[in-house]
Parts: structure tokens; sequence; C-alpha cells
């Protein structure tokens, strides 16, 4: 069912360790990010809308 | 809980408004100018400051970071004190990164003219200039991330995370394709040579357009256009889906810049795929922006903010849709080497870069000032003459790049090449370039414009002093999460624990292969299991670090670096492509090498290529495609990216000297329709002889295998070479000395493509030179 992935030179095996540490930093936070609570995420997307003084 | 007024500092941000619309002026009038050289060559005026070589890494470097750095500043300090609800941390260091940024920006445009380059594009500026860049970017870090350690909002919205990964990330960049060895103060050689350096120069030329063109000005977007349309962000969790995505992606898709070239195809593979990635993200970004205006609409008709905004957002998506078009191998055969190239490159920085600033400036000038704009209607001027000159400007791209394209590949029937002579296609082309300048100069009106109305503007008010109320707890709370903790907490563990399971099973055999797997699986279902159950528990931890800077700067940085290491550590490992029928280049004379820092003197790369692809239609036009070991004592590397004249890898022995001779005092007396510059200079001008020596040492630490020589026979050695071709000049009745730089030059072109025959296939001597170039 499976095979066993052949490498063939040390440039594939960077290639590889190198996607799986990005994809793996990169499904974390993307987790994170879509379970983040409703408030949270509603208080952060209005946070550019506040007001200041101007003199 | 106590309550604190904050007065931002808005000084430094009118600082880089003013300076970035007055070098984005100097950009465009050069850029105008040398459009106009591509197609009245009597515009380079026969004056070395004045020409197209030159030029060109001016306007690039000045639309790039002058314009475009001065107006990411400026958004960030201002944006970023609102954000996160302090003032910037010091004064001093806002200050000095100002001042040392326009100290730097009027050095490049001083040394650029004058010829002073490392031939490299994008990074031609001299290594005393890349050491201030680098210290006024450090500057610029610690202003940014003291300030997020001292604010008083604890979470970081998305525009902040931009604002990360652009610091960070930029620098890794500009060190790794900056690392250098000086021979003099005003010249040095790369470290990296042939294909590394082409690798890491592509690595930053890519990586410069996303994060210093586009991931801070996404972060101004964020911010700017919810600000404008006064209304949220249409999807914050796309928001962060869209930079996680970039991150992830965007650093890996550099090879598309080599397609088709000597680059081992893996990795050319690798880069079209990445690059293809990209449509999504971007595409989210851009719906996530123009979705933002949801329900004001309307305003697009009467507010120019808003139109410049949208403007700007749809060709973010338009230039994001070309670029991965561009990249797949098969349209890149197409488009690489030709004008399409430099009409997607216009699109972003015209319509993406400049639209968004204007919109920021328009924005920001009068709360700046403390008035109204000027002008609403000369606003909607410059914004409809911008958009006419942009899409003319890059729709006569798209036509001359196709036709080029299309001519230079085209093939009889009978195998033959359907244009052989080059300036046949150079011709055909001719009124696109002055449609160019049309194009060209209708944008710059357009910033004309704009300069006039925000200075009326800034004379109508008086700088204005902005400030929040802030609560402030007596104690000031602890960081939301510490470093250690960022780290050691389920969800990251997990997935390390997952990381390591696959390679366990895609890297070892037998039964540890199988085990491997069955973990891999078993890890997968409890963490699942134990999501579902505490989930709250995820939910925090994301939370947390939502409100801590160091750790989600760490997992940024580790996301790029990985990405990043996947086009140096390969070049290190390449020495098996230098195959048993792999040509071994030759090793310069001292004139040649002369010679060809004159070549990189001149910004000769700018127009000519030494790469010749695998492509029929550049194999029958140059002969045989280029080899990695062909380029191998190359630092910096010459592949180019643009080929306005032929490509010159194999030029060496097709044409006598005398043709060389008079095809650089006047390129039409020689090739009809030439586009090229005259280099009258170079017959005037001297050989630097004492300089070889110190170039020659620092090119045999890298390895080329140099002669050992005194200066004193560098000298003999560079007149005996230069009277062979004076010699053979004279036959045509030509009296020139041999240390004239022009000889320099005739010598180095006419060595281009001369390699020793394959060699044996036990000694991969040449790969092993490579290898320890790139080591040292």
């Amino acid at each position: 069912m499976f095979y066993q992935v052949a490498f063939a030179n040390w440039s594939a095996l960077v290639t590889a360790i190198a996607f799986a540490v990005s994809f793996c930093v990169f499904v974390t936070v993307v987790i994170g990010a879509l379970r983040c609570s409703p408030g949270k995420v509603r208080r952060l997307a209005e946070m550019p809308l506040e007001e200041e003084k101007t003199s | 809980m106590k309550t604190k007024t904050v007065e931002f500092n808005d000084h430094v941000v009118r600082q880089f408004v003013v300076a970035s619309v007055f070098w984005g002026l100097i950009a465009m009038v050069v850029g105008v100018l040398i459009a106009s050289q591509m197609a009245f060559h009597v515009l380079n005026f026969d004056t070395s400051w004045l020409t197209f070589g030159r030029l060109r890494p001016l306007h690039t470097n000045a639309a790039i970071f002058a314009f475009v750095g001065n107006m990411i500043f400026a958004g960030i300090y201002h944006s970023t004190q609102r954000l996160v609800r302090t003032r910037l941390a010091s004064d001093f260091l806002s200050g000095l990164h100002f001042w040392g940024w326009q100290a730097i920006i009027v050095a490049a445009a001083i040394t650029l003219p004058l010829g002073f380059s490392r031939g490299k594009e994008y990074a031609e500026l001299i290594w005393p200039i890349n050491i201030a860049v680098v210290v006024i970017w450090v500057v610029f870090a610690i202003n940014f991330f003291w300030t997020l350690a001292v604010r008083n909002e604890k979470s970081l919205y998305v525009a902040i995370w931009f604002y990360i990964a652009t610091i960070i990330t930029v620098a890794m960049l500009y060190i790794t394709n900056h690392l250098q060895v000086p021979t003099s103060l005003t010249h040095s050689y790369p470290i990296f040579g042939g294909v590394q350096d082409a690798l890491v120069q592509w690595w930053y030329g890519h990586n410069a357009v996303a994060f210093f063109l586009t991931t801070p000005v996404l972060g101004i977007m964020y911010y700017y256009m919810p600000k404008a349309a006064e209304r949220p962000i249409y999807s914050y969790r796309l928001s962060v889906v869209h930079f996680w995505s970039l991150v992830f992606i965007y650093i890996w898709a550099g090879p598309h810049h080599l397609l088709n070239t000597a680059l081992p195809e893996w990795l050319q593979t690798l880069g079209m795929i990445f690059s293809l990635m990209l449509w999504a993200p971007s595409w989210g970004g851009m719906l996530n922006g123009l979705l933002t205006l949801r329900g004001a609409w309307d305003k697009l008709r009467t507010d120019p903010v808003l139109k410049f905004l949208a403007a700007g957002v749809t060709f973010y998506g338009m230039s994001t849709f070309e670029g991965p078009l561009l990249a797949i191998r098969s349209v890149n055969a197409l488009s690489h080497y030709t004008d399409w190239t430099i009409g997607h490159v216009h699109s972003g920085t015209l319509g993406w870069n400049s639209f968004m600033a204007a919109g920021m400036f328009y924005w920001l000038t009068p709360r700046l000032w403390s008035t109204k704009l000027y002008s609403t209607k000369l606003a909607d001027i410059h914004f409809w003459i911008g958009m006419v000159g942009i899409l003319l400007y890059i729709a006569s791209m798209w036509v001359s790049g196709i036709t080029q394209g299309l001519m230079l590949n085209a093939v009889t029937p009978d195998g033959a090449l359907a244009y052989p002579n080059f300036l046949e296609v150079v011709n055909s082309t001719k009124a696109m370039l002055h449609m160019r300048i049309l194009g060209g100069t209708l944008f710059l009106g357009g910033m004309i414009l704009m300069t006039y109305n925000l200075y009326r503007t800034i004379r109508s008010g008086h700088p204005a002093t902005a400030s929040i109320d802030v609560q402030v707890p007596e104690i000031p709370p602890k960081e939301g999460m510490s470093l250690v903790a960022g780290f050691l907490n389920p969800p990251v563990l997990y997935s390390v624990l997952l990381v390591v399971f696959s390679c366990g099973w895609g890297f070892l055999t037998g039964m540890a292969s199988t085990v491997s797997l069955v973990l891999l699986v078993e890890t997968a279902i409890v963490a699942m299991i134990h999501l579902s159950v505490s989930g709250k528990k995820w939910n925090d931890w994301y939370e947390k670090l939502l409100e801590s800077w160091l750790p989600f700067t760490v997992l940024t940085f580790v996301a790029v670096v990985a990405g990043g290491m996947i086009q140096i550590l390969p070049a290190v490992f390449i020495k098996q492509t230098a195959g048993e029928d792999a040509p071994i280049q030759v090793v310069y004379t001292p004139l040649e090498l002369a010679g060809r820092d004159i070549y990189v003197r001149e910004g000769c790369y700018n127009c000519h290529s030494q790469m010749i692809r695998s492509l029929v239609g550049d194999v029958l036009r140059y002969g045989k495609s280029g080899r990695l070991t062909e380029s191998q004592y190359d630092f910096p590397f010459q592949w180019g990216s643009k080929r306005t004249g032929p490509d010159v890898a194999r030029v060496g022995g097709k044409y006598p000297n005398i043709w060389h001779f008079q095809h650089m005092m006047d390129p039409r007396s020689t090739s009809i329709g030439s586009l090229m510059p005259a280099y009258p200079w170079l017959y005037k001008q001297l050989t630097d002889i004492p300089a070889l020596t110190p170039k020659i040492r620092v090119l045999t630490g890298y390895g080329v295998p140099f002669p050992p020589r005194s200066p004193e026979e560098i000298r003999t050695a560079v007149l005996d070479q230069g009277r062979l071709i004076t010699d053979d000049l004279a036959k045509n009745g030509i009296k020139i000395a041999p240390d004239k730089e022009i000889i320099a030059v005739i010598a180095y072109l006419q060595q281009l493509g001369k390699a020793t025959p394959a060699a044996p296939p036990a000694a991969p001597i040449a790969a092993d030179a490579v290898n320890q170039a790139s080591t040292q």
C-alpha cells in the first residue's frame, strides 16, 4: 500500500525536513486561529477602528 | 487601574511620508528616463553616469528602498502606535532610523551612477552601504520590538504580524545575500559564486518582493482599509490564514527565477509548485481586502482614498495571479528574459505599491497636519491618469514580451530559427517601447499632481498631536506567554511528534519505518481526542500567542528559516551535477578579470544574460545549454534576468576583436537598430591594474585556482595579453594602448564560453572548488 520514499541525496532530505517543519508551524497556528473564540476575533477585527484625540 | 494619556510620535511619520513622496518622484523620473533610453539611445548622452546600465539599478533601488521603504516605515510607525496603544519606544531611535535611511539613499544615489556596483539585482549597493543598511535595520527592529514590549494593548492585531515577518525575514535575506569579502573600500566579491550565487540572489530577489514590497504593505492594507471604510476587516480568521500561508509558502518560491537554466530540475520544480500554491493565499488576502468594502462600495465614487486602496488591492490580486502563471515552466519558457517580466513587476510596484501608498498618503496627510485634503478633484485626476498610465505600461510590455518570446523561440519546419537575427526581434517591438514611455510619463504626471496636492494640504495645516487615553494597571502585567511556554504546550508538542514520526516513516527502513507509521497514526488520534476533550486549552495557547510577541516572532522565524534552508543548503551538495560531460570553466587571466569587473560596473547584466537555457530556441541561437561548472568561478554570477540584447555566455570567439572595439564605440556601426548605449569612456580610462592583486587574493581564498603571481607579474600578464589584442587591432589601423579599459572588456568577452573539455568522471575537482568556495 505504501512505498518507501527513496532519497537520492541530501538535497531531497533537507527539502522534506524543511517542508515538514514549516508545515508543522502552519498547521498548528492555523488550527489555533480557526478555533479562536468569536469574542476575541471580533475585538481583534475592530482594533483599527478605535478613535484618537487630535489637537 | 489608572488612566494615562499616550501622545503618539507622529513627527517621524510625517518625515517618512515627505521622504517617500520625494524619493518616489526621483525614482519615477529616472524610470521614465531609462524607459526613454531604451527607445532612443541618444538619451544615454554617451556619458558614463547617465547610461542605462548604471541608472537602471538607481531606478529599482530608489523605487524599492527609497519610495516604498519610506512609505512602509511611515505606515508601520503610524499604525503600530495606534494598534498597541503606546508611543514609539524611543524618539532617538526613530530619528536615527529616519536620518540613517535617508543617508543610505543619498549614498546609493551617488555611488550607483558612478558605477560602484556589486552586480546583483536589487543588491547592487557596495559593502560600506550594506553595513549601514544592516545597522539601520537593527535600529528599526529594536525600536519596533521595544515598542511592542512596552505596549498597552495585550493582543497583537494581524497587521503587527505582517510587520514582524517583514523585519525578521528581510534581515535574514539581506545579510545572507550580502555576505562578501572587500577587496577595497568600494569593491567586494560575494562569498557565493556561480549557481550558489544565483540561488542565494533569487532567494533574496524574490523574497525582497515578498517581504519588503508585499507583507508590510499587506499590514498597511489590514490597518488602513478598515480605517478608510470605517468597518472592520471582512474576515479576521481569513487574515490569519493569509498571513501564515504567505510566510509558509513565499520563502520557497525563489527558484522560479531560474527555470530552464542549469539549476537542478527538482529545485526548479519545487519553486514552480510553491509559486502555484501562492495563488490561494494571495487571492484570499485580496478578497478579504475588497470585501471589507461591503456596504461601502458607493464611497468609491467620492472617496479618493478608497479608490486608490481598492484599485491597489485589485492590482495585488492581478499581479499575484500573473506571478505564479509566469512560474509555470512552459509559460516561463516564453516569458523569461522578455518584457513580459518587466510588465509583471510594474503591475506590482505601480499598481499595488504606488496606489496603496497614494491611498495611505491621502488618508494620512490631512490627519497628520490637522487639516483637510487640498483637492479631492486633483486626487481623482491623479487616480485616473495613474490608472491609464499603468494599463498602457503593462499592456505594452505584455505585447512586447509575448512578441519577443514567440519570435525568439520560433523554429521553421526544417528545424532552423525563424528569426535568426536578434535585432529583428528588437525592432519589431519598438512601438511598444514608445507606448511604455507614454504610460510611465502619465503615471509620473499623477505622482506630480499628488505631490502638489499634498504640499498644498500640508501648507494649509499644522503638525497635529494625536493622543489616546489608556487604562494602565498599577502593576504592569507579565507578557502573555514566555518563550519556553510558547513551545512546550500540547499543540506544538503534538505537531513536533507528528513531524518526527512522519520523517521516521519516510526515511527509515524495515521495522523502524513501520513503528514510526504506527506512532504517527496513534499520535494523530490522541491529538484529535485531546483537542476535542480540552479544546479550550488549545485556544488558550493560541490566544496567549497573540499576546506574546517573542514566541510569535520565533515561530515566524522558524517557518521562514525552514523554507530558506531549501535554497541555501542544497547548493552545498551540488557537486554530483558536474557530470562526466560537463565542461569546466577556464580561470580568468588578470586582464579578463579586470574586464569582467568593468562589465559588472557598467551593469551589462541588465540587458545581457549569460545562461543558455535548455530550450530549442536558446540552443539553436546561442549554442549548447549552460552547465553549472561553466560559471563556477563567477563571483558574482551574471546569468541575468532580461535580454534586451542577446545572451553572451558563448560570445567568445564569435566576432573578431575589431568588431567588439567598434561595437562598444558605436553599437549601430556593427548592429543596425541596436538599442545599446555607446561606451566612449572605456577608450580613455585605464584599467586599474593595482586593484587586481587584492581581487585575485580574495578569489584565491574562495578556491579559484589562480596561479600564484606577484603584483608585478600581474601587471606584466595584463599588458602582455593586452598587446595581443592591440596588435590585432593595429592590423585594422587602430592604435590604442593595451592598458585601456576597452582592451580588458574585449579580453573578457572573447573568453566567454571558453571551457576546457569534460572533466574525467573520477575527478570532480571543479565541483569541489564550488563547494569550497561556498563554504569559505
